[in-house]
């Protein structure tokens, strides 16, 4: 599957399923992973517009965040997971509607 | 002034730390945004330190996290030390001191399949072999410390954790490959050279065999347990 296939892939897994406690731990590993291939996607050589790397920065450091050794918060999830999801949608609309130059 | 504390865990709290690879772990309790400046200075002398892992939490998180008998707490209990005495360390040791069993072992278990089965898929698809062998030494890293203290004999290092789980589900012979995996997720994570194993699919696939049978026996241990536990 092509990188960008993969990615738009790896953001439905992430974005998609709602929030639960047992979801809290597989979804740190796909958060990572997101981080992971959004990486490697924009380093592939297009170009592509600063506020999406901007916005996998800011994956990034939530994906820090959340996953350090914790458990599931009710309170901490609902508020970064609002971030996280606002921002692997933006990147997911820019993969839907815009082919790298 | 907002009780804070902070708590030195993992290797470096048990003198049995790796220069080249461990993490000084500490745990900092605070309502406060800004982390407390003589947190610096406490932290600046301890072994490892260019590594700091700071995991912060507010005191409502550690009360929600007490109220199930959270195995981070118990983690703590275990082997936690206050980096300085102060009313914080008082309030947070009586919670220790009050920490009732853990009641989230099915739950994890749900999740260490979900996370394999991801891991799997993603393989299917062409992933980072080299990412998923770090997810899946995680999550057997997580699931031993699981596997311990379902067994009764709680263990939070890596290398006598994964060893009494590796041994009581049957599975020595992979344990020197398994602590090897698990460089995997420290090089990631550091971008440290690659271990001697070479990531691949192959490698992958094998692992996320072993991992769904560790998981399985755990299965069959947290059900036991379960069973044992309403049956008494």
């Amino acid at each position: 599957m092509e990188s960008e296939q993969r990615l738009k892939k790896r953001l439905i897994d992430l974005v998609s399923p709602d929030y639960s406690p047992a979801m809290a731990y597989p979804l740190r590993a796909r958060l990572a992973r997101v981080v992971n291939e959004s990486t490697q996607w924009l380093n592939d050589g297009a170009v592509h517009p600063p506020d999406i790397a901007e916005s996998v920065q800011l994956l990034r450091d939530l994906s820090s965040h959340l996953m350090q050794p914790s458990e599931p918060f009710d309170g901490r999830w609902q508020e970064q997971w609002i971030e996280v999801r606002r921002h692997a949608t933006l990147i997911q609309h820019y993969l839907m509607t815009n082919q790298a130059s | 002034m907002t009780a804070w504390t902070a708590w030195l865990y993992g290797s470096v709290a048990r003198e049995d730390y790796d220069p080249a690879t461990s993490d000084l772990d500490v745990l900092l309790i605070s309502d406060l945004d800004e982390t407390p400046a003589i947190l610096r200075g406490l932290v600046a002398p301890l072994p490892c330190s260019e590594h700091l892992s700071l995991v912060r939490y507010d005191w409502d998180e550690i009360y929600g996290m007490a109220s199930y008998g959270s195995l981070f707490l118990w983690h703590m209990k275990m082997e936690g030390r206050p980096l300085a005495e102060n009313p914080g360390s008082l309030r947070f040791r009586r919670l220790l001191d009050r920490l009732p069993s853990y009641r989230g072992s099915m739950r994890d278990v749900a999740g260490f399949k979900t996370a394999l089965e991801d891991s799997s898929s993603s393989l299917h698809d062409g992933g980072d072999p080299c990412f998923e062998l770090g997810v899946i030494a995680t999550v057997l890293r997580h699931a031993s410390i699981l596997a311990c203290f379902q067994r009764g004999t709680p263990a939070y290092d890596l290398k006598q954790s994964l060893g009494a789980a590796f041994e009581a589900y049957d599975i020595q012979p992979f344990l020197e490959e398994a602590l090897e995996l698990y460089y995997f997720r420290l090089s990631f994570a550091r971008k440290l050279p690659p271990p001697t194993l070479e990531p691949s699919f192959d490698l992958a696939w094998k692992w996320i065999t072993i991992a769904v049978y560790f998981i399985e026996r755990l299965e069959m241990d947290v059900w036991r347990a379960s069973k044992d536990s309403r049956s008494a």
